[in-house]
C-alpha cells in the first residue's frame, strides 16, 4: 500500500516479485543490488535459508532521488517460492502495490509457473484483490536456455490478461531493469490517477460509475500492453536530461557505459511472432550438479567487506538530539562515576570493621577508646563495680 | 490515513477501496509525531524511537542507532518480525500480541502495536531496565494512538496532494537511473 508522506515530502511503493521456486527472484534483487547507482540502492537484506534459499524474504529499499518535488522510495520484495511457505508469501504480499511475475522458461516448469500464478491470484483474492486491481509485470527469465519456450508459448499459457512481459536473463542482468522500469511507471501512474489534485480525482471517481466507465480509462493503470519484449540493447548515448523539476536532483547520472565503448552485441534476434527474444546463448560450462548452479548465484559480500555505503538514511531526526544524547551520555558517565566512588568507599569501611572485629594486629592500630569498645571492654568495669 | 479504513458510502469498488486505505500522512501530523519521538527519547534515555507501518514503510524516526542500521531496512525487518508474530497468535488463539521486546547485549528494542497497522518501534540502551521501558513505551503509545486518530477522522488537506506531472516526472526519474544498464 503506497505511504504518502506529505510531512516529510516521501512517496513509498512496495514491489513484489513472485513467482515458482529458483525461477530467479532473489537473483533480480541482487543484480538490482549490484548495477544499480550507489546512492540509489540501501543494504539488501536476504533472510534465507543455509542453502541460500529464501525463507521469508529478501528485501532491497530503492530510493528513486526527488520526483516533482517528492522523495520516491520502491521498497523491494521477494517471496519464497516453494510451495510449502504459502503463509509466509501471504504476509509479504501484504499491501502490495506492484508484482513482477518472475517465470521460469523452462518447459518443464511451466506448470510450476501456472501454480504460482494461481496461488498469487489466491492470496491476492484473500486480501479482497484480484490481477486486475494490481499493476502486474510478467518476466519470463531463462532464455538463455537451449529449449526455452517460445514467448508466443510462454503468453498463450500464462498470460490471458495481457500484462506487460519483458525477456530477460536475470543472471546475466539482462531484462531486469526493464522490468523494474515498467512495474515503477505503472505503480506511479495508478498512483497518481488515483491521488491526483481534485478535479483528476473527481473523474476517477466518475470512471467507477457505469457512465464513467464508458468514457474513460479503466482505473487499474495502463492499459495492459501485453507481450513488450526485451528491448534492444541501448545505444550508449546520454541520457535526456529530465524536465525541469522543483528540487529535482542536480544531475542526471553519467552512463555507466563510457560514449567509445563499443554497442553491446545484439542479444536479441527477431522470432516469427514479431517479438524480439534473445538469442540462444552458449551455456555456460555446466556445473556437476544442476541444482547448485542456481546456488552459486552471486551473493552480497559480507558487510565490512563492501564498498562505505552512503549515510544511512536518519530520516528526519531532529539534527540537535545527537548532541542532547552525547551531553546525556557524558553525565551519565558522571553519576555513574560518582556513584562507583561513593560504593568504593562504603564497601572500605565495612571492610575495616570486620578486620577490626577478627584481626587483633589491626585493631591494635586503632585508638584506645575504639578498640576497647570492639572488645567490650567499655562494659567489665561497670559489672566488677556492681560485685564490689 | 492514520489507522482505520474509513467506512464510507461512496466505496464502490477495489480500486476505490485500495485508494481510502492508502496511507497519507499530512505535515502538522507528522510534525506532531516527530515532537512525541523527540520528547520520548529525551524523556526515556532512549536510544532511537520510530514509527512505521505494518507493511515497512517508516513513517517517522527521531534518535539514533549505531552500527549500519539503515530506516528502511530496519523498518522492513521489523515489520516482517511482527507480522509473523501476529500469525503465531492467531495459530494459539490469540486476536494478535500487541507487544514485542528483544534484548540484546548493548540494546534492547520494544514493538508496540498501535490500532491495526501502525508499530511503535523503540530502542533502548540495556540500563534503562525492561519494566520502565514498558511504562515510558506505553506512554507514548496513548500519545501516538491519539495524533493517529485525530489524523485518520480529519478530512483530506487541500494543497496536499501530488503533482499533475508526478508520473511524467518518474518516467524521467527512472530514464536517468536506469536508461543505460
Amino acid at each position: 500500500m503506497v505511504q504518502i508522506n506529505f510531512g516529510q515530502r516521501e512517496v513509498s511503493c512496495k514491489v513484489v516479485f513472485y513467482g515458482p521456486g529458483m525461477s530467479g527472484k532473489t537473483t533480480n534483487l541482487e543484480i538490482i543490488h549490484k548495477k544499480a547507482p550507489k546512492d540509489a540502492v540501501g543494504e539488501m537484506v536476504s533472510i534465507a535459508t543455509e542453502t541460500d534459499r529464501t525463507l521469508y524474504f529478501d528485501f532491497l529499499p530503492l530510493d528513486l532521488g526527488n520526483v516533482a518535488g517528492m522523495r520516491t522510495k520502491f521498497q523491494l520484495y521477494t517471496v519464497p517460492g516453494q510451495i510449502y511457505y504459502n503463509a509466509t508469501r501471504k504476509l509479504v504480499l501484504q499491501g502490495v502495490d506492484g508484482v513482477i511475475f518472475v517465470a521460469d522458461s523452462n518447459p518443464d516448469k511451466m506448470a510450476e509457473n501456472l501454480e504460482s500464478f494461481q496461488n498469487l491470484r489466491d492470496n491476492l483474492a484473500e486480501m479482497g484483490l484480484t490481477v486486475d486491481d494490481v499493476p502486474v509485470v510478467l518476466q519470463y527469465n531463462k532464455r538463455d536456455l537451449p529449449n526455452a519456450l517460445s514467448v508466443a508459448d510462454m503468453d498463450a499459457a500464462m498470460n490471458p490478461h495481457k500484462f506487460p512481459t519483458y525477456e530477460a536473463c536475470a543472471r546475466e542482468g539482462k531484462g531486469v531493469f526493464a522490468t523494474l522500469k515498467e512495474i515503477s511507471r505503472l505503480v506511479i501512474e495508478k498512483l497518481n490517477k488515483e491521488h491526483a489534485p481534485a478535479a483528476n480525482r473527481r473523474r476517477t471517481a466518475q470512471s467507477l460509475t457505469p457512465q464513467g466507465a464508458t468514457t474513460l480509462p479503466p482505473t487499474g493503470g495502463t492499459p495492459h500492453q501485453g507481450n513488450v519484449a526485451l528491448p534492444p540493447a541501448p545505444a550508449p548515448v546520454a541520457p535526456t536530461p529530465p524536465a525541469p523539476m522543483p528540487a529535482a536532483r542536480p544531475a542526471p547520472r553519467p552512463p555507466v557505459m563510457p560514449p567509445s565503448a563499443p554497442p553491446r552485441p545484439p542479444a536479441t534476434s527477431p522470432n516469427n511472432s514479431g517479438t524480439r527474444q534473445l538469442a540462444a546463448a552458449p551455456r555456460p560450462a555446466a556445473p556437476e550438479d544442476p541444482k547448485n548452479r542456481h546456488l552459486q548465484k552471486a551473493k552480497p559480500p559480507a558487510l565490512d567487506a563492501r564498498p562505505a555505503q552512503p549515510q544511512p538514511n536518519m530520516g528526519a531526526t531532529d539534527p540537535t538530539l545527537k548532541r542532547y544524547q552525547d551531553a546525556r551520555q557524558a553525565n551519565g558517565g558522571v553519576v555513574k562515576g560518582l556513584m562507583i566512588g561513593v560504593l568504593g568507599l562504603v564497601g572500605l569501611l565495612v571492610l575495616l570493621i570486620m578486620l577490626a572485629l577478627f584481626v587483633p594486629a589491626v585493631r591494635a592500630l586503632m585508638p584506645m577508646g575504639l578498640q576497647k569498645m570492639l572488645s567490650g571492654e567499655t562494659s567489665a568495669p561497670t559489672e566488677q563495680a556492681a560485685h564490689g | 490515513m492514520g489507522n482505520d479504513v474509513p467506512n464510507r458510502p461512496e466505496v464502490v469498488g477495489a480500486n476505490e477501496a485500495m485508494r481510502l486505505r492508502r496511507l497519507v500522512f499530512y505535515a502538522a501530523d507528522v510534525d506532531r509525531i516527530n515532537q512525541g519521538l523527540l520528547g520520548f527519547v529525551k524523556k526515556s534515555g532512549a536510544v532511537s524511537a520510530m514509527l512505521i507501518d505494518q507493511e515497512g514503510h517508516l513513517v517517522a524516526r527521531q534518535g539514533f542507532t549505531s552500527g549500519q542500521a539503515d530506516g528502511q531496512a530496519l523498518a522492513a525487518l521489523v515489520a516482517g518480525s511482527f507480522t509473523s508474530t501476529r500469525q503465531v497468535a492467531k495459530l494459539l488463539g490469540e486476536k494478535d500480541f500487541r507487544v514485542m521486546s528483544q534484548q540484546g547485549a548493548d540494546n534492547s528494542m520494544h514493538i508496540m502495536l498501535l490500532g491495526e497497522r501502525t508499530l511503535q518501534v523503540a530502542v533502548f540502551p540495556v540500563a534503562v531496565k525492561p519494566g520502565m521501558a514498558q511504562v515510558f513505551c506505553k506512554e507514548l503509545a496513548v500519545q501516538m494512538e491519539a495524533i493517529l486518530q485525530e489524523a485518520a477522522q480529519r478530512p483530506p488537506e487541500a494543497g496536499q496532494e501530488l503533482g499533475q506531472n508526478f508520473s511524467s516526472a518518474m518516467k524521467d526519474q527512472l530514464d536517468g537511473l536506469f536508461g543505460n544498464l
